[in-house]
């Protein structure tokens, strides 16, 4: 234990100090903004759901719904939780040298899992603590209530932890008897993603009439939280602490007795979670690595056999450089997580968009249009490969520099690559959206200027990486997460969404019967315009900037 | 002072030996050159040894401690350059040195007094308190160094030490590995490269294919050649393993 200190430090000091060799903004900014956002995000649903919160409590379910709240959490935390594990653990680049140091490796994994872990609590804690406020004030909840629910969401996400460490190894397992098991684990990891995501938010808007009145929220989540009480007795123990008042904290023996109990019980599941956590890792922790530092040298002796494949294909060299961009998209869990885990959520979203929208009679011809454009400007702002496709490379990026080929056919690779993939699952969800909204079939012909339209702005995402790529990390999740190269991108396509609406408004006042397809119009406006200013520097500057990055 | 009792190492997966049934028995002040081709297991012997890899076969001793049963203790003895850059290159060349002082458990004084010495020797007291990803090639190789030295092991290991310093260094680097095992430690490095183990090496092994297949001081590897260079030695050796 008493390197502990050392090996913490020096770990945080490798994930937040700037790099002063190179430009770019330290870690710590990029967090700031990312919890900005997030939390701004958080205030607004906990706004939209504190209603249902509040007759929740005086229908005697206050207690249902706060374990509910530590539930979810819980759950989103195993999540995310899973990639920065598994990723942290096993496939740090230090896991060489801490080996080959006088360090116990259980000193080593337990300064990794608080890392993991207090990068856990800190988003956790941006998600939950608006939330709980909001609730709390709106409900008119007792102090052990603030007290409570921040305690057992800051321990959520040990519970995480355990089914997270749990399921890091049958997915390892999984993916160890296929051939690239980068991939599987990929598609696995997304697959849940999906499902998770698809669940809340069908269970916050699947819902007749208008998704906002609180009635209708409350209607649709009572029997949920009616049926919780047994399946989730832990988070119900927990959830109960949360709605002690005064009255019966201070009244009588009784309950008093019955509320210590379900304290005692929540903490005891507490403790039984940071233990399991700690030891199943634990145990798995110098196998793990041992697995994975031995299977490196295989993947790379892979790789080689495949150079020689497509070689003896005699593949064109852009498509070459193509699939060796989506391979290494998909090998690494972190980069395909976190590039490709917001396209099927993408579909989700017109899905439930569409449902809630369009049972929304007072839109009227307004509904199309509105889904229409913030699935277009999610589309263009979840664009996460386009945006950390440089800074992936990391030191392969010097290689790319170096082998014969021409540098512009690397970036029209990723260039074709990042739009294309975005433009499928886009596709996808503009089939959808029309399909639900029960719109005319000629309006999936609005996906071609959304497409144009991501093809323009992944331009724009690519130069935004090449401006200043971050190529120094040790885990890939430093890569992706934490980049402003992908905020300030994803500011910008988001705020796309008021353009595109406006489009669709401007066609309302202006030809109402045609209003959708001068919506349409607008974006292929839009469109143009983002093709013809970024594809150009794209393609004209990038060599140079490439070139000048050393 | 290390000691490799009938080593292998299959790799997961592979199948094949990386190493096959190696011995080695290193003694006090001795240098130590492992002599291969590329692919040849010195790397993946040198990882066994310092602990990062298990052996599938074979028992190896550090100083007398077997690195299965304590391997802190027998990492202890060692300081290992490995054959890749620092990945802490975040850190300053200060904050490094620091870090493995405090992790190979050095007294403050000494740590002091080595660091004065090693960082005036390798002329780095300007680019000491800057960080490591600032450095050239060369810096980075020193600053891996000095961390190795700091807590003056009994036995330094180096992989591939001399690659891609430039004469000077490399001769400053020699130096210290002679200085080294005059005050009684022992010095153990692989190296694809002849003309550095001719120089400096008490004794030298070949490895081919995982396997120990000469070993002597280089008067004697020289001996079986006709021509009596240590590199003509050498490809005849590995040749004849090939054929
Ligand atoms: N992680 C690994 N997984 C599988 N095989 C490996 C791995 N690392 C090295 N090898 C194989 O082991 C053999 C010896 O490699 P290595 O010890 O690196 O050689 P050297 O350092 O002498 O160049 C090579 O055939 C190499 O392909
Ligand atoms: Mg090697």
């Amino acid at each position: 234990m008493k390197n502990f200190k050392a090996v913490f430090s020096v770990i945080l000091k490798s994930a937040f100090r700037r790099n002063k060799g190179g430009r770019g903004v330290s870690a710590i900014v990029a967090i700031v903004i990312l919890s900005l956002v997030f939390g701004a995000y958080s205030l607004m649903t906990a706004f939209l759901i504190a209603p249902a919160f509040s007759m929740a409590t005086d229908d005697g379910l206050g207690g249902n719904f706060s374990a509910f709240i530590v539930f979810i959490t819980t759950i989103a935390n195993v999540l995310f939780a899973l990639i920065p594990l598994v990723t942290t653990l096993y496939m740090s680049k230090d896991n060489e040298i801490l080996l080959a140091l006088p360090v116990k490796s259980s000193t080593v994994f337990l300064a990794r899992i608080l890392y993991v872990y207090l990068t856990q609590l800190f988003f956790t804690l941006v998600m939950v603590l608006p939330m709980i406020v909001v609730f709390g004030v709106w409900a008119k909840m007792s102090v052990a209530f603030y007290f409570f629910m921040t305690l057992w969401c800051a321990l959520a996400p040990f519970i995480a932890l355990v089914v997270a460490s749990v399921l890091a190894v049958p997915i390892m397992y999984l993916a160890s008897l296929f051939k690239n098991k980068g991939v599987i684990t990929s598609i696995a990891l997304i697959v849940l993603f999906t499902v998770f995501f698809g669940a809340y938010y069908a269970l916050f808007f699947n819902m007749n009439g208008s998704a906002f009145d609180p009635n209708n929220v409350y209607g649709a989540l009572k029997p949920v939280l009616e049926s919780i009480t047994y399946p989730l007795a832990p988070f119900v123990a927990m959830g109960r602490t949360a709605v002690l008042s005064p009255e019966t904290a201070f009244g009588t023996l009784g309950v008093v007795g019955a509320e210590a109990v379900n304290v005692a019980i929540s903490l005891a599941v507490c403790a039984v979670a940071i233990f399991a956590a700690l030891a199943i890792s634990g145990f798995l922790y110098r196998r793990g690595v041992a697995f994975m530092l031995e299977s490196a040298g295989v993947a790379k002796k892979n790789a080689k056999r495949e150079d020689r494949k497509t070689s003896a294909k005699k593949r064109s060299i852009l498509s070459v450089m193509m699939s060796r961009e989506i391979k290494t998209l998909l090998r690494n869990t972190a980069f395909a997580f976190n590039c490709l885990g917001t396209m099927p959520i993408l579909v989700v979203f017109a899905v439930v968009f569409s449902f809630s929208f369009s049972g929304d009679k007072s839109l009227g011809g307004f509904a199309f249009g509105t889904v229409y454009a913030m699935i277009t400007g999610m589309a263009v702002s979840f664009n996460v490969g386009a945006c950390t496709t440089f800074t992936r490379e990391g030191e392969q990026f010097f290689l790319l520099k170096s082998i014969p080929v021409d540098i512009r056919v690397v970036i029209r690779a990723k260039h074709i690559v990042y739009s294309l993939i975005t433009s499928i699952f886009y596709l996808i969800a503009e089939v959808a959206t029309v399909f639900i909204t029960r719109s005319s079939p000629l309006y999936v012909l609005g996906a071609l200027p959304g497409i144009a339209l991501i093809a323009g702005v992944s331009a724009m995402d690519m130069l935004f990486d090449l401006r200043k790529p971050k190529l120094d990390w040790i885990t890939p999740t430093e890569a992706v997460k934490n980049n402003t190269n992908t905020l300030i991108p994803m500011f910008i396509s988001l705020g796309l969404i008021v353009v595109l609406i406006g489009g669709f408004a401007l066609g309302i006042v202006l030809l109402p019967a045609y209003s959708t397809f001068v919506g349409f119009g607008f974006t292929l406006l839009v469109a143009i315009v983002s093709l013809a200013v970024f594809v150009p520097i794209l393609y004209n500057k990038g060599p140079a900037m490439i070139r000048a990055i050393e | 002072m290390l000691k490799l009792t009938d080593v292998s190492k299959v790799y997961a997966k592979s199948g094949s030996k990386a190493v096959d049934g190696l011995s080695l028995d290193l003694k006090s002040g001795e240098i130590y050159g492992f002599l291969g081709p590329n692919g040849a297991g010195k790397t993946t012997t040198i990882k066994m040894i310092t602990g990062i890899i298990t052996p599938t076969q074979g028992k190896i001793e550090v100083c007398g401690v077997d690195i299965s049963r304590d391997p802190e203790e027998a990492k202890r003895n060692i300081g290992y350059v490995s054959d890749s850059h620092i990945v802490y290159d975040k850190l300053t060349g200060r904050e490094y040195v620091d870090f493995m002082a405090t992790v190979y458990g050095v007294d403050p004084a000494d740590k002091r007094k080595r660091e004065e010495a090693l960082v005036s020797r390798f002329r780095l007291a300007d680019a000491y308190d800057s960080q490591i990803s600032a450095y050239s090639h060369g810096m980075k190789q020193k600053i891996n160094v000095i961390g190795a030295l700091i807590h003056e092991p009994a036995l330094w290991i180096l992989d591939e030490p001399m690659t891609g310093l430039d004469p000077e260094s490399a001769h400053e680097l020699k130096t210290l590995m002679r200085e080294h095992c005059d005050k009684g430690n022992s010095v153990f490095f692989s190296t694809h490269v002849l003309e550095v183990a001719e120089k400096l090496c008490d004794r030298v092994g070949i490895i081919n294919k995982g396997r120990l297949i000469a070993e002597g001081t280089v008067e004697e590897i020289r001996g079986k050649t006709t021509d009596g260079s240590l590199e003509s030695g050498f490809l005849t050796l590995t040749e004849e393993e090939d054929r």
